[in-house]
């Protein structure tokens, strides 16, 4: 076998064929009649089991967690052992004494505790002056470059969504696969996940998700062909039938799940227990998506930056807590990224502003532990800010080649040189 | 278009873009003037204004004398008049009595858009209702006075930190959106134009009285902003922007946008961005252009925009006079459905186009739907809300007259409330359900039902 992506998506095992296969073809029976009258059941509703099975790396999963607004990588990752962090910011930088160390040079905020706790137990890596050549210092441009995967021009699809687009296989409308691959626990669809395939859900609380797409039960939405065009109208018919045939599973999957693990009680918290539970209910989904927001952190930065990393910091560790408990936690991986880290002196509002280069974590017992990367130089800057030295497509291509077991060049459309983050 | 392509249909085009739909004597009358005749007619508002809360003639105390819970009942009371004020704001917009009403509410709220600003951060009423004021007075005016306005708006200051701009010690965020954002566009400036841009701008702050300018804090050395020199102010520094020949299409683009649901071609965008600059950016001028221009016509355009929330919410309220007994539903519906005014995702303001939708956000829909064809809110949507507040009024007879064939109800709802026709096979459904309804309940009841499920299609999301 060439490639392990091939598994992927065409290899069917008929033992690997979850019981989910099952349950979409019994509503199908049941619910969709009209569908099959019009002759045009989607493909993907034929074509589910075959992206459910196969061998290879098809049960990993991939959270990624999106930090909004730019989080200042300095008071991150400490490099206490450096003058110029402590010139370079008198009133917000980290005192040497607060620092939780992980080498000679460079510790976590003390708000990571839990953090260090995961990185004693060889469960996480920083990866250090992570960015992209010629950074970009606004938030939504540098956003949307860590979304698409594409720093030099524009696209239309998000880094997941080709990802999707490229183990469903093709790229026409008519052929997609399960929409549950991709699900995005927040307010809305994560950017990164727009694609040819239309694969994604977006939910908050699985029971209401639920109920809420029951009310269409009534609507014809779903006894119309889809005109596989692209257009308006075939785009919010397909996003009507994902939500009707994933809500159930969903439900089903998370209802399954028994969590004991306590959660912070914030709205992370619950985005990470109820990811938790999804992965433990055994959906296919291979890539889960959420963030935390409010890193925009220019003015009054220590006491806002602390509880952020606090709610992050404890946030994950429940998380990898309740993997643990499940038995989930070898396959699965996390990812945090921001859009960019901030500069080096601090500015005149006990803040800091837009910056560039940042360090990363990666989370899980499959990761390689410890630090990747020296730590970019406080002198040598690139207009006041830090220089990245590891592109952050070489993180998205170590996770897709090496963790979900596809072909990471067809999917960033360049080769980019993997990291040692695995294994 | 020549005259002789006008037709009813492009009427109801026009009223759905340049406002948040019509009923069927509003777009009736619409037609009858012809299109330039209708467009010239969208532009006479009459002199409404927003709804004034009563707590503006109120003293303001001073904040300094206040004792730790009083600062603390002060925050509560603030929070809640910022609700109310939002929840009359789309009272307003869904009350609006003429649709050249609408169309100023909606250039209201393009504002808004454009200059995002949230309350998560501003948490002032005065200055949240004061910008809103700002945008309603000069909702067709002048781009070049509201672009100046802006950089000295009270709530603008705050929420891009600009209060904290000063000599020394510069804050970029205000000069960085000024460009990015609000005028220009990414790629027509640099980073040295936002640190000195940031330095014009140092000092320029609120006191009690609203704007401020420090001079203490402003920086007054000479600055290099868009190849040019000289000891720039924040107002020189907009000066500035507004000579960039990239400034006329950025808005044009956006406000193409806005209205059509698409990009304009690089000829549309060329001629109308000229006509842009050549007025001194008047934006009565430059809406009148696009809503007459017959690319705004074509069939790329019509049918092709998802609603935005505020289009679906005001616009079902509106055109089927929905009576609720309190705002809190549409806050409610709008915040499910990604559009809380005054809480926009970041200060880029809402994406829009295919972003509006997504799973969850699509099911929303459909609940509200629901709350129309029953009468009430669903319990999911807020389960603290009373009965009393959950009820939802509205009274379909003038909506189908005195029709009584199930065939011809569901063809006259369709031809007021879709721009996209229902498939054959959705149009025999809806009426099956509707002689089903018309079996077992009332026929204002059936009649209600019926729009509940024409709600659920997809094409209610398009317009």
């Amino acid at each position: 076998m060439k490639r392990q992506d091939v598994a992927f998506h065409t290899r069917t095992n008929a033992a690997a064929v979850s019981q989910h296969c099952i349950s979409r073809r019994d509503f199908i029976g049941q619910g969709i009649g009209l569908l099959a009258a019009a002759g045009t059941v989607p493909a993907f509703l034929g074509s589910t089991c075959l992206a459910l099975g196969g061998g290879g790396n098809s049960n990993r999963v991939l959270v990624v967690i999106q930090l909004s607004g730019g989080n200042d990588g300095l008071n991150t990752v400490v490099p206490f052992s450096d003058d110029a962090y402590y010139r370079a910011r008198p009133r917000i930088a980290i005192p040497p004494q607060d620092v939780l160390r992980l080498t000679d040079d460079i510790g976590l905020h003390p708000d990571l505790q839990p953090l260090q706790r995961l990185y004693d137990r060889g469960e996480l890596a920083v990866v250090q002056g992570v960015g992209y050549p010629n950074p970009d210092r606004s938030h939504f441009r540098s956003t949307e470059i860590w979304h698409t995967a594409v720093a030099d021009g524009f696209s239309s699809s998000g880094w997941l969504g080709r990802l999707f687009d490229h183990t469903c296989g093709n790229q026409h409308l008519s052929e997609t696969c399960s929409p549950t691959l991709g699900i995005t626990v927040d307010k809305t669809l994560s950017p990164a996940f727009t694609g040819a395939s239309s694969v994604g859900i977006a939910l908050n609380d699985a029971e209401r998700f639920y109920r809420m797409t029951r009310l269409q039960a009534r609507s014809t939405a779903k006894s119309t062909p889809f005109d596989g065009g692209g257009s308006q109208l075939d785009f919010l018919r397909r996003t009507a039938l994902n939500a009707e045939l994933a809500a159930t599973d969903i439900r089903d999957a998370v209802r399954s799940a028994k969590s004991t693990v306590d959660y912070p009680q914030n709205a992370f918290g619950r985005s990470l227990q109820l990811i938790a539970g999804m992965i433990a209910g055994g959906l296919d989904t291979r890539v889960y998506y959420t963030s935390l927001s409010g890193f925009d952190t220019h003015a009054n930065q220590p006491t806002q930056h602390g509880r952020l990393l606090k709610t992050l910091a404890s946030g994950i560790e429940a998380f990898t807590r309740d993997l643990r408990a499940s038995g989930q936690l070898n396959r699965v991986l996390g990812l945090t990224f921001s859009e960019f880290g901030r500069r080096l002196e601090e500015n005149g509002s006990n803040g800091t502003d837009h910056g560039k280069a940042a360090p990363l974590f990666m989370f899980g017992s499959a990761v390689r532990p410890g630090v990747v990367g020296e730590h970019p130089s406080l002198t040598e800057l690139s207009q006041g800010d830090l220089q990245f030295h590891t592109d952050f497509r070489r993180v998205y291509s170590t996770v897709i080649d090496d963790w979900l077991g596809v072909d990471a060049d067809a999917v960033l459309a360049n080769r980019y040189a993997k990291l040692p983050l695995l294994g | 278009m020549p005259s002789t392509d006008w037709t009813w249909t492009h009427a109801r085009h026009l009223l759905n873009r340049a406002g948040f739909g019509g009923r069927r004597d509003e777009i009736t009358s619409l037609y009858k003037l012809g299109l330039e005749g209708a467009v010239d007619s969208l532009l006479r508002p009459t002199d409404r204004r927003l709804p004034q809360p009563d707590w503006l003639t109120e003293d303001e105390p001073d904040h300094r004398k206040l004792s730790k819970d009083e600062r603390q009942e002060r925050r509560q009371l603030n929070s809640q008049r910022l609700r109310t004020l939002i929840g009359d704001w789309i009272i307003s917009m869904i009350e609006t009595p003429t649709p050249a009403d609408m169309l100023r509410a909606r250039m209201t709220f393009f504002w808004h858009g454009h200059f995002a600003t949230s309350i998560q951060k501003v948490k002032e009423p005065r200055a949240i209702l004061a910008q809103l004021q700002l945008f309603d007075a000069m909702a067709v005016g002048s781009y070049g006075k509201l672009l100046h306005a802006i950089v000295r708006d009270p709530a603008m200051l705050i929420y891009l930190d600009n209060t904290r701009n000063r000599r020394g010690k510069p804050n970029e965020n205000l000069a960085r959106e000024l460009m990015e954002l609000f005028s220009l566009g990414p790629g027509n400036y640099s980073e040295s134009d936002i640190r000195d841009g940031a330095r014009a701008l140092t000092g320029w702050g609120i006191g009690p009285q609203g704007f401020r300018l420090a001079a203490r804090r402003h920086d007054s050395d000479k600055k290099t902003i868009l190849d040019q020199t000289g000891r720039f102010d924040g107002d020189d520094f907009v000066g500035i922007i507004l000579q960039q020949p990239a400034c006329a299409s950025f808005m044009i683009r956006k406000l193409w946008q806005y209205f059509a649901g698409a990009d304009p071609t690089p000829k549309v965008l060329g001629d109308l961005a000229t006509g842009f600059r050549a007025s001194n950016y008047d934006v009565r001028l430059a809406v009148r252009d696009i809503l007459r221009h017959p690319s705004f016509y074509s069939d790329a355009v019509r049918g092709n925009q998802i609603k935005s929330p505020v289009q679906l919410v005001v616009g079902t309220a509106r055109t089927l006079r929905v009576q609720v007994n309190t705002p809190k539903i549409y806050q409610r519906m709008l915040s499910l459905m990604g559009q809380s005014p005054y809480q926009p995702p970041n200060v880029k303001g809402w994406p829009g186009g295919r972003a509006w939708i997504d799973t969850t956000r699509l099911v929303t829909r459909y609940t509200f739907a629901q709350m129309i064809a029953d009468g009430k809110i669903p319990g999911d949507v807020d389960p603290q809300m009373s009965s009393r507040q959950r009820g939802v009024q509205f009274d379909p007879h003038p909506l189908v007259n005195d029709l009584v064939a199930p065939e011809e109800i569901v063809a006259e709802l369709t031809n007021q409330l879709l721009t996209v026709p229902p498939t054959n096979g959705e149009h025999s459904l809806l009426t099956k359900n509707l002689r089903e309804d018309l079996a077992h309940l009332t026929a204002p009841a059936a009649v209600q039902q019926a729009v509940g499920n024409l709600m659920r299609l997809p094409q209610y999301q398009l317009c």
